[in-house]
């Protein structure tokens, strides 16, 4: 046996004794899930994965026809609506309504009706459930996005992610339990608090995979060292640090071992993972994946690859949707390059699940931190201002009721006049699908029981097939 | 079982704390805490969510309580009587009744929860922690661990004090000489050293939540170092915590305030600015205030009042109104919520300091000039500032102190703006328009705006147009000569077809233009006055800086609008400004002249202002003065002064309980930011006391309450524990041992400095960048470059690194570094895979291991591998390493020497060593 090759085996041995420790495993030992009492009898879903269109697509655009709205484009809005609302750039007494320059039809034997922008996520409307009444309470993109993603407007909450993780678990045997994926020309507002775990074991964090290059930062073995250098750095390192376990029966060293044999396996796990070269070309091409480039449908695809690897949450956020006029940003070129973008990979990442079975255990949710107003925004171009009465998001999957809808907006789209769900009931509502009573996945910060959904939500069956 | 364990926590600990069962149950150690449980959500100081007006937690409700009642609701099964009612809970035990029962027979007996009361202290001989410590565990039937070895605690004293590990040298000197004295000597070295204050300015430095940019999610780069570098020198120089709290809450208020008193005030400037665009500044100004209030609940207060913004707190006694008695001391000052000033100038040596001042001098008079050149200017005028001043399409008017309006945020190509409130006067004859310089006068491109119409309207009920006959202005646009257009001010009154008032080409001027009514206007109590400005030009062209002003008679128009003497007065401190020194700056607190009338926010809405508060103190925390001569406390230094008043126990108790964390990993009360009725109860009373009685009978020394808990033998116990104490005392409440805690990223980063021999020391000054892992910025919305510091700056201490507050640091975050947007009064500590990858492959750690390395040759290069290797071992991890470990390090040389080379293998060593528990943990 070369030396090279005695060392793979004295790790792969050790692979069988702590090492064997999944994350999940790891947050189970260390007493975090005494989340057990959050737990229902029955859980529908056992992932999510999140298509976040960071900077709120419009839903008048993409999924809301409003006959009304198309009538009275270019008048004012009705005094009874606009007083004492706020919108972060226009001025709802002077601003007119915009009716749509986009072509609708309905589709699929539930008739939903979408927009000619989204022709895949159009074939695949009776796989999904959308929510036409759903309310935001921030105005500006980064407290929104917070809102959407910790319950809060404000930092200091833990993600969706991280308390999915604090009360599940993760069956990731080599990778991270919660990941955040990203594409678009820069990152979302916000940054790192939306995949935060607060005040949360730092283990439920999201991590985030890098776009290009290693997707996990120092993932790669330093230059110039090879496998079997670094294999025997990591097994000098387990070797003294039980030494010292030994030494002072100090149990904090069987966390640090378990963690050194899961960084070592990540290193190799990761680059396998972002590997798409074992993908058949038919699946590259559902997804409309063309080359290697770093892409949403790309992102879509680690996605399932994550969560057939056990991973928990996986995030992806896709930015640039906040379409207000600007020549960079508005209804027209802008928004037609979005929907590509992401419309076939959506559409793809469903079908793709289903086909392996994943579907029925897998939530997708796919939407902004808000809406668009009714009203045009008028600068050099035409967009629509941040609207937080009214917006539509479709989820699928993982116990959600297929080819329906939730909820109906008054006839020019501002609020809802049926089915109003506000974050925190959405929040309640996923949370009940994987199986958690949002009510009791608390956890005890500065004297305080905090939860996901803060002092509010309530389960929203009607959604729930 | 997280409910029972997590809600029975402070009561678990209140057990082991008394330790013993048959005595009378006490209101603020068994009651309370109980009651606070299961009651006070709907029978506590929360009126709003009081039901059936019975309050539970204050004296009164005791005196006249039907207990028989209260024992039956609460034991009963009768479903519409139990409380509390089934759907909150299981309520109380069998064990809470009865003690409950037990209180209430013995008299019910009362007294304030136990961290708002004065300090109960006691005369001790020798070291104070070991006292109580000692009589603790002899009370349990414990003996202390021995002392820990020479090698281990100079390496603990080190990490802890400096946050470095000892050099050989230092390590070889303590290990020769041992004894109390030598120890003590080390002691008084270390706490006396720059390196000191640079490790306990990086705790400081979280509670503040310090940072080099300025957030949310622009987060451009901003300037507030030469604070950091204060905080540095302050706690270097123990300067008393009393002085440390005043200085930096209201530094600037202090009579003839310094420059470094007033870069004190940057503690507080460390709130997030919001550059984006949609940003309202009212709105990021209002939540900066609200964030100030809860950071110094939490760090002086050990409080989380943050709950009170928005209704009265449901378990802490801290009314809804009190909170905003609070936020006035802190809504009074100039800075704003979109905008980076104020800052103030900092000079680095005497010449410098003598060219700032000149200049801030020269400004202050200048400033005044021009006031009082615009004043006279405008003299027999009424200036007017509503409260509602808005514009259309999304610009801000932000009032100013001077009485006009900075118009800030989007700058559309149209806006109307519109003013309304109470009219200023009785009788209005004629409106004063002047557009200022300052901000404006205009925002298009050249600075220009038309005032395209001015509409007045007045009334009680509805509103009736307001009829304006003539105008006139100091200026008017006719630059038909250079192509242009001809805009007089006649062109403003409503129904002239002009196009409207401009002020081409000169931009660089303050102008006015005065509106005649046809009569004037008699208003009544009860009138409102409303005032339009239309600006639909297009392009921008609309006031940036605008004052509004009427009198009771027209002055005519035989007399200059404006004037030379204005004019001026502002070309002389426009030029004073743009000679502003070229030196440092850091933001600083200032407050305004006139201080803002702070409202309620209904529900916290800041849209939602309510009746107006006057600064204070919550009653509840307030005892310690005698009430009815207690003098009010007016603004933020009388508050400040109120924080470190002698008799504050609150405020001391919490300090002194932070430092104790800082070097046990928990503190005597292990909910260090919640000293409230829920928070846990401390497990050493006495020893919370006693120290927070040194405190301060020391003068407030940091440095005096440190040196007695580092000499205390409870300190210097070895971390040792048979794992019957370890099973009976896993989070070390009792003390019978110390702990091995994980080090800090910074702490490990400053580690590898020091065992790799290139720590460049010195201090102070603008932050620095030490080489990161690529992509950082791939997940933040500005992308950045990192450009890695050349030479040793790379080198420097990682209190020096430059923190963006969008992407931090990674090494450090993924250490469990906070992000620094709220206070972070204790670092969690999480062990992740990440961890192990950045240890293991961090571009940074391998730099520094193949300096190590690099070390290791030139340095023992005369000896064999084993002494070679024992050598670095001792170097890195501070005691000599057994046969088996130099054996299995041997094995590793070897095998990466046979790989890649000599330099190579003893640079892999170091890795190892650096990515060994033992080198990661303080012992």
């Amino acid at each position: 046996m070369t030396r090279r090759a005695a060392l793979r085996a004295i790790l792969r041995s050790s692979a069988s004794g702590l090492g064997a420790l999944a994350l999940g495993d790891a947050l189970a030992r260390d007493g975090l899930v005494d989340a057990a009492n959050a737990r229902l009898p029955k859980a529908r879903a056992k992932r999510v994965i999140w298509l976040f269109m960071a900077g709120a697509p419009s839903q008048f655009e993409l999924f809301e026809p409003k006959e009304t709205l198309q009538r009275l484009d270019g008048e004012r809005l009705p005094p009874s609506l606009a007083r004492g609302k706020r919108f972060a750039f226009i001025d709802g007494e002077r601003a007119t309504l915009l009716g749509t320059r986009r072509r609708f039809a309905r589709h699929g034997e539930s008739g939903a009706p979408v927009s000619e922008l989204l022709p895949h996520i159009a074939g695949i409307v009776d796989r999904l459930c959308f929510v036409r009444g759903l309310q935001a309470k921030e105005i500006n993109h980064g407290p929104a996005k917070l809102f959407m993603n910790t319950g809060f407007g404000q930092f200091g909450r833990p993600s969706f992610g991280s308390w999915t993780l604090y009360g599940l678990g993760s069956e990731a045997e080599d990778l991270p339990g919660f990941v955040v994926l990203q594409s678009g020309p820069r990152g979302p507002r916000g940054g790192a608090p939306l995949w935060g775990s607060a005040f949360l074991d730092a283990r439920t964090n999201g991590t985030p995979f890098r776009a290009t290059g290693a997707p996990v930062l120092d993932l790669e073995n330093p230059p110039g060292v090879g496998d079997a250098e670094q294999a025997e750095v990591f097994d000098a390192v387990r070797d003294l640090d039980r030494i010292a376990r030994d030494r002072t029966g100090d149990p904090a060293f069987d966390a640090r071992l378990a963690n050194y044999e899961l960084a070592h396996r990540m290193q190799t796990s990761t680059p396998e993972l972002v590997d798409l070269s074992d993908e058949p070309a038919s699946v590259r091409e559902l997804y409309g994946i063309e080359d290697d480039a770093p892409s949403f449908a790309r992102n879509c695809l680690l996605a399932r690859r994550l969560v057939e690897r056990g991973t928990r949450f996986v995030q992806l956020y896709h930015t640039d949707w906040d379409h207000h006029g600007d020549p960079s940003n508005h209804l027209g070129e802008p928004l037609d390059e979005r929907c590509r973008e992401v419309d076939r990979a959506s559409a793809a990442l469903v079908l793709d699940l289903e086909q392996r079975g994943l579907l029925d255990d897998t939530i997708v949710v796919w939407g902004g931190e808000f809406g668009r107003t009714p009203l045009g925004e008028v600068r050099q171009f035409i967009g629509r201002d941040h609207h937080v009465d009214a917006c539509t998001i479709w989820l699928a999957g993982g116990g959600v009721k297929p080819g329906f809808s939730y909820g109906e907006t008054d006839e020019i789209g501002f609020a809802p006049v049926s089915g109003a769900m506000d974050v925190h009931d959405l929040h309640a509502t996923l949370l009940h699908l994987l199986g958690l009573d949002h009510e009791r996945l608390t956890f005890r910060f500065q004297g305080r029981d905090y939860r996901l959904t803060d002092v509010s939500g309530n389960v929203q069956r009607e959604v729930i097939a | 079982m997280r409910g029972v364990t997590s809600t029975l926590a402070p009561l678990l600990l209140a057990a082991l704390a008394h330790g013993e069962s048959d005595d009378v149950p006490t209101w603020s150690g068994d009651v309370r805490p109980l009651l606070a449980e299961h009651c006070f959500a709907c029978h506590g100081p929360d009126p709003d969510a009081r039901k059936a007006g019975l309050r539970l937690d204050a004296r009164a409700s005791w005196t006249n309580a039907d207990v028989e009642e209260l024992l039956y609701r609460v034991t009963t099964d009768q479903e519409f009587d139990r409380m509390p009612p089934p759907v909150h809970g299981e309520g109380l035990g069998a064990g809470d009744v009865e003690r409950l029962r037990r209180w209430i027979e013995a008299g019910a007996a009362w007294e304030p929860h136990w961290a708002y009361a004065p300090l109960a202290t006691e005369a001790v001989d020798g070291n104070v922690v070991d006292r109580f410590v000692q009589r603790r565990l002899a009370a349990e039937g414990l003996e202390p661990a021995p002392e820990a070895d020479p090698r281990a605690l100079l390496r603990r004293l080190h990490l802890d004090l400096v946050g470095m590990p000892p050099t050989d040298d230092e390590l070889a000197a303590f290990v020769a000489d041992p004894s109390n004295a030598a120890y003590e000597r080390r002691v008084d070295e270390l706490l006396s050293s720059v390196r000191f204050g640079e490790h306990w300015a990086r705790h400081w430095l979280d509670v503040a939540r310090y940072a080099d940019s300025h957030g949310f999610t622009i987060d451009g780069g901003r300037s507030v170092w030469p604070w950091r570098d204060w905080v540095v020198d302050a706690i270097a120089s123990d300067m008393p915590f009393d002085a440390f709290t005043v200085q930096q809450i209201a530094g600037d208020l202090l009579p003839d305030a310094t420059r470094a008193q007033r870069i004190a005030t940057g503690f507080h400037r460390n709130t997030q600015v919001n550059q984006e665009g949609g940003a309202k500044d009212e709105e990021n100004r209002v939540s900066a205030v609200h964030d100030r209030v809860a950071t110094t609940g939490a760090v002086w207060l050990g409080a989380t009042i943050g709950c009170a913004q928005c209704h009265a707190h449901k378990f802490d006694p801290v009314t809804h109104a009190e909170y905003y008695g609070l936020f006035a001391f802190f809504d009074s000052t100039t800075d704003g919520g979109v905008s980076a000033g104020p800052s103030l100038l900092v000079p680095r040596n005497a010449e410098e300091e003598a060219t700032a001042s000149a200049w801030e001098a020269e400004l202050r008079e200048r400033e005044r000039a021009h006031a009082a050149a615009a004043s006279h200017a405008s003299r027999g005028w009424t200036r007017w500032q509503p409260e509602r001043a808005t514009g259309s399409n999304g610009p801000e008017l932000r009032p100013e102190e001077d009485g006009s309006y900075r118009v800030i945020g989007q700058n559309p190509v149209y806006s109307t703006y519109v003013l309304e409130g109470a009219p200023p006067l009785e009788r209005i004859a004629a409106i004063r328009i002047e557009a200022l310089p300052d901000g404006g006068p205009g925002r298009s491109g050249n600075r220009n705006f038309v005032l395209q119409e001015i509409r007045v309207a007045a009334g009680a009920e509805e509103w009736t147009d307001v009829e304006l006959v003539a105008a006139r202005a100091d200026h008017e646009q006719d630059t038909r000569g250079n192509g242009g257009g001809q805009y007089p001010v006649r062109g403003a009154l409503p129904g002239d077809d002009g196009q409207g008032w401009a002020i081409s080409p000169e931009f660089d001027a303050p102008h006015a233009a005065e509106f005649i009514l046809r009569e004037p206007l008699e208003l009544e109590d009860g009138d409102r006055l409303r005032i339009e400005l239309q600006q639909e030009h297009g392009d921008r062209h609309t006031l940036g800086a605008f004052r509004v002003a009427m009198i009771e008679s027209d002055p005519g128009s035989e007399r200059s609008l404006v004037g030379d003497a204005w004019r001026d007065a502002w070309s002389a401190l426009r030029e004073h400004r743009a000679q502003r020194p070229r030196l440092p700056s850091t933001l600083v607190l200032e407050e305004r002249h006139q201080p803002r009338t702070t409202r309620r926010f209904h529900r916290g809405s800041f849209l939602d202002p309510r009746e107006p508060v006057t600064p204070g103190v919550p009653e509840a925390w307030d005892g310690f003065r005698a009430m009815p001569d207690a003098a009010p406390l007016d603004d933020r230094l009388d508050f400040a002064r109120w924080l470190v008043h002698p008799d504050n126990a609150l405020v001391q108790r919490v300090t002194v309980n932070r430092w104790w964390q800082a070097l046990f990993g928990r503190g005597l009360v292990a909910t260090e930011n919640d000293f409230g009725l829920r928070g846990a109860r401390p497990t050493h009373p006495g020893l919370l006391d006693q120290l927070a009685h040194e405190l301060v009978a020391s003068g407030f020394s940091r440095r005096h309450v440190l040196r007695t808990i580092v000499l205390s033998s409870t300190y210097r116990q070895a971390s040792v524990a048979s794992p019957a104490l370890r099973e009976r005392d896993p989070e070390n409440v009792l003390l019978a041992r110390q702990r091995r805690l994980r080090l800090s990223g910074e702490q490990l980063r400053d580690s590898m400095l020091v065992v790799a021999g290139v720590l460049d020391d010195a201090v102070g000054g603008p932050p620095v960048q030490p080489p990161q892992p690529g992509g950082v910025y791939a997940f933040t919305q500005s992308q950045r470059t990192w450009t890695p510091s050349v030479g040793t700056a790379r080198f420097r201490r990682s209190l020096y690194t430059r923190l963006w507050r969008s992407a931090p640091f990674p090494f450090f975050t993924t250490f469990d570094a906070p992000t620094p947007n709220v206070t972070c009064t204790r670092r969690t500590t999480s062990r992740s895979p990440l961890q192990a990858l950045a240890l293991a492959n961090d571009p940074m750690v391998v730099e520094l291991s193949e300096a190590f390395g690099a070390r290791i040759e030139a340095a023992w290069g005369d000896l064999d591998d084993g002494a070679r290797t024992q050598r670095a071992f001792e170097t890195a991890l501070g005691r000599h390493a057994t046969d088996t470990e130099v054996a299995r390090l041997i094995e590793h040389v070897e095998a990466v020497r046979e790989l890649r080379g000599e330099s190579a293998a003893w640079a892999s060593l170091a890795r190892v060593l650096f990515n060994l528990g033992e080198f990661t943990h303080r012992p």
